[in-house]
């Protein structure tokens, strides 16, 4: 690659990012998260009793699959919304850093 | 004696269908209003927040909803499944109950028709005899079409239950994405649903969480390091999702591989119960299940000799399908994770899991319980491992079965090693065939075996004692007089003699044929008190002292090996207590 070809090369554009964030928001929808991820996994232990009681052989087999089917879903669900309530959380958190950053910043304090 | 005595109802109640009906609505019910609760909380985080991370978010959280929601459909199709199969049942019921009375009523009628025959004085005496014959006869027909009517009932109920099953496991079906249905569902259907979520997927991915067992064929040391380093709740969901790969995972400790065996085996049960087994090889499957499942459960119901305790029983092996389904399947009696003393019993010709394996685990049973009360300090797991294809009379005369079979067991013998923290004293005991197979592993493999038992012996495979990788002085060998096979010296030498190198312990059972060579002295090896299973439990604990030594069998260079040649066959075979 000569220089001219090298000159001729564009930078990048940078794209404008619009974030909007209202933390306390944020952080309570965390909150229903974290407690619909346990709901979750309470009914995915719910769910591998389906069985309970039953004395016919061949119904208990099926319900089992049907349960542990059942239970794997809402397991995943389960770990989903616990994840997305850390994360959320998580975020909610920087966000409210840089906030007091900017507000710190604005009024000509140390910047962070 | 009445109806209610005679005809039963069918086995389930409908209030324990209909408890189920309500658990599986009940179930959808709070899915609904999760899924529900999960898009109120998307609304919630929208109003709060924009931005690029904030819509991964909101996408994500609508696929959870969705996938809550995918759980609803088939719980209340469940539901509705399992009513209209309680209203079959309340039905058989009524109807039960209708044929009580139609019996009852019969039976009144012909006691009132006997009654009123014997009570007719002006009737000879012999007439009324046959009278009454014939009122027995006819009402003998009347029960019968009854108890033919009652079968029926009970026949509908148990085709609609098999029918609401198959509906239950369609059900179940709808719930994992499509892709990953079909063969070993239950594996892969965590997976499955996982994938489905974007940044779940991603961050399982990231962090390892989710990557499943280690393939088949990784080395039992790196296996046991990798379980080493989960946490008690991934031990226990990769036993709950990936049963198949976890029980067949070399290294792992027995009692784990156990439980993911018979979770195993109860989905087979349940797979083959609710679509049906059409062919021939899957009947083979579900009976062979069924065997083992019952196997497991009689070692169980069985008490150790000194504590009393109901004896453990670990299925180590569990692969129905292996070997055109004849299954191949390890039962251990005893705790293999902890036993002082372990043995494994090879089976030979003719065994499989269907014609062998209850009579090799009854076996396994009796090594077990005899070695606690030859070492009452010391605790034995006996395998009954029917791990390899063993021969049929079609090919017992080659050695391949052997060759290939050695290799199996030489790899279960060492994953079980591999498991274990501390060493146990460990035995190979290979019967008739089994023998072979056992000569074989212990000649192409170093496992670590302490000692080597074989009984009723075809030939093990090489020509003395030395080329067995075990300690010098731990061959031993047992044969009775009057076992023909033990005479056949067919695959290598014949181990019962002196230049072989091995001990050879006393075998002649009381039972034995009195003058003359007898197959049925070729099964009796294991039987209870007798000197055979004496000398065999002493290797096992290894007490070596109270092994009954017997005088060799001499070579006949001018007569065929028989019963002239062995030294046992006056002696009068004595009764162990």
């Amino acid at each position: 690659m000569d220089d001219a070809t090298a000159d001729a090369v564009d930078l990048p554009t940078l794209a404008a990012v619009q974030i909007r964030v209202e933390t306390a928001g944020v952080a309570s929808a965390a909150t229903h998260l974290a407690e619909a991820a346990l709901t979750a996994r309470r009914l995915s232990a719910s769910a591998v009793t389906l069985a309970a009681g039953v004395a016919d052989r061949t119904l208990v087999d099926a319900l089992e699959v049907l349960g542990e089917v059942c239970g794997d879903a809402l397991d995943v669900v389960g770990l989903d919304l616990d994840l997305l309530a850390s994360a959320a959380r998580a975020g909610a958190a920087v966000y409210e850093q840089v906030e007091h950053a900017v507000v710190a910043a604005g009024r000509g304090g140390p910047e962070r | 004696m009445t109806g209610a005595d005679v005809l039963d109802y069918p086995p389930a109640t409908p209030a324990e269908i209909d408890a189920a009906a309500v658990r599986c609505s009940r179930a959808a019910r709070w899915a609904s209003q999760l899924a529900d609760g999960l898009r109120r909380d998307q609304v919630r985080l929208h109003g709060a927040w924009d931005g690029a991370a904030a819509s991964s978010c909101r996408i994500e959280l609508a696929l959870a909803a969705g996938l809550a929601e995918a759980v609803c459909g088939p719980l209340q199709g469940a539901a509705r499944a399992l009513r209209a199969h309680s209203a079959t049942v309340v039905e058989a019921r009524a109807r039960v109950d209708a044929l009580r009375g139609e019996y009852d009523a019969l039976l009144g009628e012909h006691r009132r028709r006997v009654a009123a025959v014997l009570g007719a004085g002006d009737v000879p005496g012999p007439l009324r005899r046959l009278a009454v014959e014939d009122l027995r006869a006819s009402h003998a027909g009347d029960l019968g079409r009854v108890h033919a009517l009652h079968r029926k009932v009970l026949a509908r109920v148990r085709a609609d239950a098999a029918r609401t099953a198959r509906l239950l496991v369609a059900a179940a079906r709808e719930v994992v994405p499509p892709g990953a249905r079909g063969a070993g569902p239950l594996d892969a259907q965590e997976a499955a649903l996982a994938a489905g979520l974007p940044l779940l997927a991603a961050s399982r991915r990231a962090a390892g969480v989710g990557a499943g067992p280690p393939p088949l064929g990784t080395p039992p040391m790196l296996v046991r390091t990798w379980w080493g380093w989960l946490t008690p709740d991934e031990r226990d969901r990769l036993v709950a999702r990936s049963p198949a790969a976890v029980g067949a995972l070399d290294g792992l400790p027995a009692g784990v591989r156990s439980r993911a065996n018979e979770r195993r085996l109860d989905q087979a049960v349940a797979t083959l119960r609710a679509t049906g087994a059409v062919t021939a090889e899957e009947q083979r499957q579900l009976d062979n299940c069924l065997l083992v499942r019952t196997l497991l459960e009689l070692a169980r119901s069985r008490p150790d000799p000194l504590t009393r305790e109901p004896v453990t029983a670990q299925l180590l092996v569990f692969d129905p399908a292996a070997f055109a389904a004849e299954g191949r399947v390890a039962i251990a009696v005893g705790d293999l994770d902890t036993a002082d003393h372990v043995a494994f019993l090879v089976p030979g010709l003719g065994s499989d899991v269907r014609g062998g394996m209850a009579r090799l685990t009854d076996n396994a049973l009796r090594v077990t319980t005899e070695s606690r009360r030859a070492s009452a300090t010391t605790t034995t797991a006996t395998v009954a491992w029917m791990g390899y294809d063993a021969p049929s009379l079609d090919n017992v005369a080659f050695d391949a079965a052997a060759e290939s079979g050695a290799d199996l067991l030489a790899a279960d013998v060492l994953a079980v090693q591999a498991s274990r923290d501390v060493l146990p004293h460990l035995t190979v005991i290979g019967h008739s065939y089994g023998s072979t197979t056992a000569g074989t592993a212990l000649r192409d493999h170093v496992t670590g075996t302490d000692d080597a038992v074989l009984v009723g012996s075809p030939g093990p495979g090489v020509e003395t004692a030395e080329e067995l990788q075990v300690p010098d002085g731990h061959v031993f060998v047992g044969a009775s007089s009057r076992d023909p096979v033990s005479y056949l010296d067919r695959f290598g030498a014949d181990p019962t003699h002196e230049d072989f190198g091995a001990v050879r312990f006393q075998a002649e059972d009381l039972t034995r044929n009195t003058f003359m060579l007898d197959v049925a002295d070729h099964s009796k090896y294991f039987e209870p008190k007798t000197e055979s299973l004496s000398s065999i439990v002493h290797v096992v604990v290894g007490d070596y002292a109270a092994v009954r030594p017997a005088p060799y069998r001499a070579e006949s260079w001018f007569l065929p090996d028989g019963i002239n040649n062995d030294p046992e066959a006056d002696r009068e075979p004595t009764v162990v207590p």
